[in-house]
């Protein structure tokens, strides 16, 4: 029903009146056919009917007038979805499969009439998948209706850790492992996303959390060292070792690194984005590698701090040479952040190496990946309650080191901030599923409408009513 | 430090230091090598390293001088799991899935010795198999679930008003197309069970919920009713329809009891059967012409007593056939007298039948209380780890205001009668459930398996994430 639709819509005005279903779909622009099929085979599986192609029923229409992302959604007689681009019909379509549904007092599926006006406030709304831990393609795919259903465009994917690298490697063949997606996986996984209007952002993560390189490639990837660099833990208490750090100084690694980038934009041709890591780098070791100590002689450069600032600019750099925008997390310092080029987007989740205000004052663009509440990790999650509290300027953490944890940290509303992103961590897909689905809903609730509009029970009884369709969806035959 | 077991051990002694063996498991007893190769099956999983069938290893040892269910686990000079019978032996190979781990291609555990059994012996999760089609796949990962909790009766509610998810050779038009199990993934079932102790409980729902049969074989089972016959409205708001029920008849009575027989051939190894039994809308018998003739010629005052005679005849079919039927908490205290004394019922709406007033009319039963023990779609109806902990097998809760355990919780004085209790798992996708039913299921096992022994909330929620990240680790895809 359209009183129920998450995210709520800008406007929303709700006639008199229901009309049953027709399960026929149609459009007048050729270059939504995918959009189309998309539809079809959404309120097939939803309603476990036949659905087919003709008049009468559910229109696309193109409307040039609409905004970029904009759609209208109106039901009269039939339902007919109008938007200007590629992104707004796919807005449009997740509209009408969240307000078409079963009626039990009325004995059948129906269409509430009413009238939708909508886009969303912020561009980035993200979702990032930790594929660390094994899941499926079918699994990956679940995820991505989640994010088609609730209109969340842009889906992160975290695809190498110390533990594994689910990509295929032509140059580093030995990283792979055994449980990967192969490139034919890849392509439905691209072909998938690009049908549903959604962008994938893949992830190579260095310098940190690199152990997959520099235990199968440490000729190429790893410092080579001369002194003890001692222990390092993460956050949550997770120990790092010297083989998750590559090497910063030498041009050897530094080409393998490349190498490996441009085989993921090959991969990835249509992402305009990748992200290049860049957080929970055990950078002390650099100081005990002479081939780093000698980098950063010549490059001026005063110790390791600003020596990761500088590691960073350089990937960042690689990536725009390519013709991509580098994305990458929280991670190095303040000092030497000029070294790190402007157009590089910078994930603000911890608000410890660098806090938004000092991101934003040093000339980056953001996005708020705030821990608390935009985080699943494992069993660790916050309620869909945490989340409406929380907006994009609002960062706040529980770890005792993080600043924003006795003060979470509040920014005036700024264009610098282009949006937000909710981060599933370290998880099994049956963990995960059901608390993902549910949190995304508050998510985009927070991040389509900056203003908020709901209390926790008006929220709570739309997404009671809201989730039955996608959990149709979704559901195995 | 102890190890990280739920439900938690009834006793547990922590000696100093580690042992370690080989990556193996063994047993002379022929007839437990199948939950020798479950461990091998989910060690791997759970490890990632194989796991020989071999000596040098852990062994399991038949020894009869352990009690019924119980087990011993011993890991000092080496690591022993001992028990007397089946249950005994596949709720220690549980144990040690969950206590040792690989360290340098060594099985290794915390020196220690626990002496374990279960204080109550129906243990049982329900999931909703008609309202929300489950691939056999994901049926299995239930079983898994059961297994590794130590909740060792898995009921599967097979046929509802949505699907008739059985096969069936006698009347093949029931089993819902697309949607209904095969006879050889039901026998799959069986054994995958078999393989680590759940006995499974196979649910066929009469004379209420049954649309899909009234539908399928409306000559056999639809009530003859007229325009005037009346719908309810169940205490979650769902409408009952008049085709919701069957009439009471003799060709139907026939029927169900060949529906019954196959489903008994179908789950050879189960001494249970549930025949369902709840939220008939019997008001409907009062306007169809076969069931007013069946009242008359059987002497049966109004439907309420037809009702009760309705699920009596079923349970002795079931008891004719050498299994133990279980119901559904449904037939009033009038007619009570008709229902076999074997039959066992599930108390969980605290409205048609209390708990207390079962037991007085000699019956055993199961704990289902709707609060805590219910997972449904409706998010304000949800209840987590801490209310589970909370609950008793002896304890009867409700949210729904026509309840009697509503605003006063109904207790009872312990007692063997209440043979365990059940979380039910209704009307949600597999997604939609599975976390739930996974981390809840971890306080509802420890509810039944130990009754007595309190526990503290934080130290209970840091071992169940621990034991979480097995029992998903067992049911991930690969």
């Amino acid at each position: 029903m359209v009183e129920h639709l998450l995210p709520t819509p800008k406007v929303s005005e709700i006639y008199e009146g229901t009309i049953p279903f027709n399960p026929v779909v149609t459009t007048d622009c050729p270059e939504w056919k995918e959009q189309l099929d998309v539809l079809k085979t959404a309120l097939e599986k939803i309603h476990d009917c036949a659905v087919t192609y003709g008049d009468g029923g559910i229109r696309l229409v193109k409307n040039p007038a609409l905004e970029k992302g904009a759609y209208t959604y109106d039901v009269d007689e039939e339902v007919v979805i109008a938007a200007s681009d590629t992104e707004g019909i796919c807005y449009g379509i997740a509209t009408a499969l969240q307000c078409i549904v079963y009626i039990r007092r009325q004995g059948g599926v129906r269409v509430q009439r009413a009238h939708i006006e909508d886009k969303g406030d912020k561009e980035y709304r993200a979702v990032m998948l930790d594929l660390v831990p094994w899941h499926t393609l079918r699994q990956v795919l679940r995820f991505m209706d989640v994010c088609f259903y609730f209109k969340i465009p842009f889906v992160h994917l975290h695809l190498i850790d110390n533990t594994a690298c689910r990509i295929p490697s032509k140059a580093f063949p030995k990283i792979t492992a055994k449980k990967h997606y192969s490139y034919e996986d890849i392509k439905v996984i691209r072909d998938y996303a690009k049908a549903r209007g959604l962008t994938l952002i893949p992830e190579y993560e260095v310098p940190g959390h690199a152990r997959q390189l520099g235990t199968h490639y440490p000729e190429v990837f790893s410092n080579v060292l001369d002194g003890d660099p001692g222990e390092e833990k993460s956050e949550i208490g997770a120990s790092i070792i010297i083989e998750d750090v590559v090497c910063a100084g030498s041009e050897k690694c530094m080409n393998g690194i490349k190498t490996m980038l441009d085989e993921m934009m090959e991969l990835f041709p249509d992402s305009p984005y990748i992200h290049i890591g860049g957080d929970e780098a055990f950078i002390k070791v650099w100081n005990y590698c002479p081939a780093c100590r000698a980098y950063m002689k010549d490059h001026n450069i005063e110790d390791e701090y600003e020596m990761y600032s500088d590691f960073v600019g350089r990937v960042a750099q690689y990536v725009l040479d390519c013709g991509r925008t580098p994305i990458v997390w929280e991670g190095f310092p303040k000092k030497g952040a000029w070294r790190v080029p402007k157009d590089t987007i910078v994930i603000a989740w911890e608000s410890l190496y660098n806090l938004a205000p000092d991101l934003l004052k040093d000339g980056f663009k953001i996005i708020n990946g705030s821990w608390q509440p935009l985080y699943i990790a494992g069993h660790r999650r916050w309620t869909t309650e945490n989340i409406l509290d929380w907006n994009v300027y609002n960062w706040q953490h529980w770890f005792e080191k993080s600043p924003a944890m006795l003060n979470p940290i509040s920014i005036e509303p700024t264009d610098k901030v282009w949006g937000a992103q909710f981060s599933l961590w370290t998880t099994s897909y049956e963990q995960a599923i059901c608390p993902f689905a549910e949190n995304a809903s508050a998510f985009i609730e927070r991040t389509w409408n900056l203003e908020r509009t709901l209390t926790k029970d008006q929220f709570y009884k739309k997404m009671s009513k809201t989730m039955a369709n996608l959990w149709e969806m979704l559901r195995e035959e | 430090m102890s190890l990280k077991i739920l439900p938690i051990v009834k006793k547990q002694t922590l000696l100093e230091g580690k042992v370690a063996c080989d990556v193996a498991i063994y047993t002379e007893h022929a007839l437990w090598e199948q939950y020798v190769n479950t461990f091998c099956e989910c060690f791997e999983k759970l490890n990632n390293t194989a796991c020989e069938i071999a000596t040098g290893g852990i062994r399991l040892v038949y020894d009869p001088l352990i009690n019924k269910s119980a087990y011993t686990f011993d890991a000092d000079e080496e690591i022993v799991i001992c028990a007397s019978d089946d249950e005994g032996a596949t709720a220690g190979i549980a144990t040690a899935l969950l206590a040792v781990k690989v360290e340098n291609g060594k099985i290794v555990c915390d020196k220690a010795h626990i002496e374990d059994a279960p204080d109550k012996p129906y243990r049982s999760v329900m999931i909703d198999l008609a309202r929300q089609w489950h691939p056999l796949r994901h049926v299995l990962k239930y079983v898994d679930i059961c297994f590794l909790l130590k909740l060792n009766v898995l009921h599967l509610h097979f046929i509802d008003n949505q699907s008739y998810t059985l096969p069936s050779r006698a009347y093949p038009n029931v089993s819902t197309k697309g949607r209904s199990y095969s006879f050889e993934e039901i026998e799959l079932l069986n054994n995958y069970a078999a393989s680590r102790g759940i006995t499974l409980v196979p649910e066929f729902e009469a004379p209420g919920h049954a649309k899909f049969l009234t539908n399928a074989y409306p000559e056999i089972f639809m009530p003859d009713v007229d325009k005037d016959a009346p719908s309810v409205v169940s205490e979650v708001g769902a409408v009952i329809n008049p085709d919701n029920i069957i009439c009471a008849k003799d060709e139907a009575f026939d029927a169900i009891n060949t529906l019954i027989g196959e489903i008994c051939e179908m789950f050879p190894a189960t001494p249970y059967i549930h025949i369902g039994g709840d939220e008939a809308n019997i008001d409907v018998w009062n306007y169809c012409s076969y069931s007013k003739k069946f009242m008359k010629d059987n002497g049966l005052e109004d439907v309420h007593e037809l009702y009760a005679e309705f699920v009596a005849r079923t349970a002795k079919m079931v008891i004719d056939l050498g299994k133990t039927p279980i119901v559904w908490e449904g037939f009033s205290p009038k007619g009570a007298h008709r229902v076999p004394k074997e039959t066992i019922v599930i108390a969980w709406e605290s409205h048609y039948n209390l708990a207390p007033d079962l037991l007085k009319q000699g019956f055993k039963i199961i704990n289902a209380s709707w609060q805590p023990m219910y997972i449904v779609p409706n998010l304000r109806l949800r209840w987590g780890i801490n209310e589970i902990l909370d609950w008793n097998v002896y304890n009867w809760q409700h949210w729904w205001e026509h309840s009697a355990a509503t605003k006063t919780p109904i207790n009872i004085e312990p007692t063997d009668d209440v043979l365990g209790g059940i979380y039910c798992v209704w009307e949600c996708t597999y997604e939609q459930e599975i976390a739930r039913t996974c981390e809840n299921s971890t306080a509802v096992a420890e509810r039944i398996w130990n009754t007595k022994s309190a526990v503290d909330y934080d130290k209970f929620r840091r071992t169940a994430q621990e034991v979480l990240k097995k029992v998903f680790g067992l049911i991930q895809e690969m």
